[in-house]
């Protein structure tokens, strides 16, 4: 055997894509199996009931088995959480948009927005209800109420950071404010947004399952563990969690995506 | 220079400008009369604070005076700059790190949308641009890849792009080190010479303003006044022989004695 077949010469100069991600998935890979290992473990060992904590693999095969169901219920929560974010979304960041310039107005907002950041909006599903009835649409807006100060903040700081050299060069062009406003603050909100935009989805999923346990349909993640717990079928309530964590995480991951993506220019993202 | 045939290009009249209000107030300039001809490439030099940032800036309608007058092109500050009759260059290249080289000097373009230029044109100017300040080969590459001599090549291509008649300078190649300035400042003024342009340059290196200047305008501080004009007569076109001769060094020495006096008077 040449030294070239066993791979060392190569793999020493030049580490392959795979054996360099390797070192990022494989120790979390690793405590994730024994995580899992030690609930098994602690289960035979000090016989738990069942109600109390399933076994992990108890709770993968019904995963497994209802699955259909679970995506199906997981698409209504997200489309709950998605419409959800898209109205605060839209609120924050036009507030944002129309404000930026005038410091009293931003300022006068802001302050709401500091409050509701500050508040548990939780607390106020009870009262969308009331004014929204029980099935989406107050949902939708607690949801709502929850994400648009942090998307506004995000927003504002981020239009805010233009460079004020930048803004001297667009004044020298005698550019309009709509011109200026895309060609300059938009780039520069834009790393701003997205960092909003990774705390706001997992807000929004949060937001939207919580709200979904105040009553409504079942047939949500939200509804289907409220139901569940009730009749203390607990491995049926851990499917549900799982599933609302996979969504979550994949949620943030195509965020994080996207941003990785439209911001290949800056400084936090290039590849040197 | 600065023959009488040729049109003014920037006439300041006893200009005043204050920054703050009531006791707060500082006076950055104090009553400046000062002819700029068409085609003219005059310096303004003087220690920091003396007002010749604050001129520039004034000229470009980027902060209003307190008194006194200005005439751009025999017009209003604010008529020129919505004429788009002057490119501004700062210190620091001020490039879109979001834009390629290539996009970032269409940027002016695609803001004026200047008429009868169509897509074909504007992409041929572009490349000349890119050509004259020695960037071809480097379009589609990203700001922040280019050394800092390279991204104020960009800003001046950038600057060009839209034929102004007027540039204002803020000491572009202050950032840079000896050796590109050197060479930014070679290349600046063959640029000059090739395009018809009025250059207005603040810079604090005596060397430099001498090299590239018809005329360089020797400022005082705290208020800022012309202390001096002296014309620059060296022969076209100035290269690295110019720089060696005799009367190069006469000339400096002359600015710097000048900017001595400018000084001790501020104190």
């Amino acid at each position: 055997m040449t030294i070239a077949d066993s791979g060392l010469e190569i793999g020493a100069r030049r580490p392959r894509p795979w054996s360099r991600h390797a070192g990022v998935v494989i120790p979390p890979l690793l405590v994730f199996i024994a995580a899992i290992g030690l609930w098994e473990l602690i289960i035979e060992a000090f016989e738990i009931q069942r109600f109390l904590l399933p076994r992990p693999s108890e709770i993968a095969s019904l995963f497994v088995e209802d699955f259909g169901r679970l995506i199906r219920q997981g698409r209504n929560t997200l489309g709950v959480a998605g419409r959800g974010l898209l109205l605060g979304g839209g609120i924050g960041i036009g507030l944002a948009a129309i404000t930026f310039r005038t410091r009293w107005m931003a300022e006068g907002i802001g302050i709401y927005a500091a409050v509701l950041k500050a508040v548990p909006v939780i607390s106020l599903a009870p009262l969308t209800v009331v004014w929204f009835g029980i099935e989406a649409g107050s949902k939708i807006a607690t949801v709502a109420i929850a994400t648009s100060p942090i998307l506004f903040t995000y927003t504002l700081v981020g239009l805010r950071s233009a460079d004020p050299n930048a803004q001297e060069l667009m004044r020298s062009y005698a550019a309009g404010h709509f011109r200026t406003f895309w060609n300059l603050h938009v780039p520069y909100a834009l790393p701003f947004f997205f960092s909003g935009m990774k705390i706001a989805v997992t807000i929004a999923m949060i937001v939207a399952i919580i709200s979904e346990y105040f009553g409504g349909s079942f047939e949500n993640l939200g509804g289907y563990i409220r139901n569940e717990a009730n009749n203390v079928h607990t491995v049926e309530v851990w499917t549900a969690i799982v599933m609302a964590c996979l969504l979550g995480i994949s949620q943030y991951m195509i965020v994080a995506g996207i941003d990785r993506f439209v911001l290949r220019w800056h400084p936090s993202k290039r590849n040197s | 220079m600065g023959a009488p045939s040729l049109q003014t290009a920037i006439a300041f009249e006893g200009l005043r400008k204050e920054f703050g209000a009531g006791v707060n107030a500082t006076l950055a300039i104090e009553s400046v009369d000062l002819n700029i001809a068409e085609r003219e490439f005059v310096s303004l030099i003087g220690p920091s604070g003396c007002g010749k940032s604050t001129l520039l800036r004034l000229a470009a309608d980027l902060i209003e005076p307190s008194g006194g007058a200005i005439l751009v092109n025999g017009k209003s500050p604010r008529q020129a700059r919505l004429d788009r009759d002057y490119g501004f260059i700062f210190q620091s290249p001020t490039l879109f790190d979001w834009r390629t080289v290539w996009k970032n000097v269409a940027l002016p373009l695609e803001i004026m949308k200047i008429g009868g230029m169509n897509r074909e044109k504007r992409d041929e100017e572009i490349e000349r641009l890119l050509d004259m300040v020695g960037l071809d080969g480097f379009e589609s590459h990203h700001p922040y890849q280019l050394s800092g001599g390279m991204q104020q090549r960009v800003s001046l291509a950038r600057a060009l792009v839209f034929r102004p008649s007027i540039l204002l300078m803020d000491e572009p190649f202050g950032a840079l080190d000896e050796i590109t300035r050197d060479r930014m400042n070679l290349e600046l003024h063959r640029i000059w010479a090739e395009t018809n342009t009025t250059i207005l340059f603040v810079t604090h290196s005596i060397p430099e303003a001498v090299l590239l200047s018809g005329r360089v305008v020797v400022m005082t501080a705290r208020p800022g006044k012309v202390q001096e004009i002296i014309p620059i007569d060296l022969p076209y076109p100035r290269t690295t022989e110019v720089e060696e001769s005799t009367r190069y060094y006469e000339l400096v020495t002359e600015v710097r004695e000048s900017l001595g006096m400018a000084m001790a008077g501020g104190l």
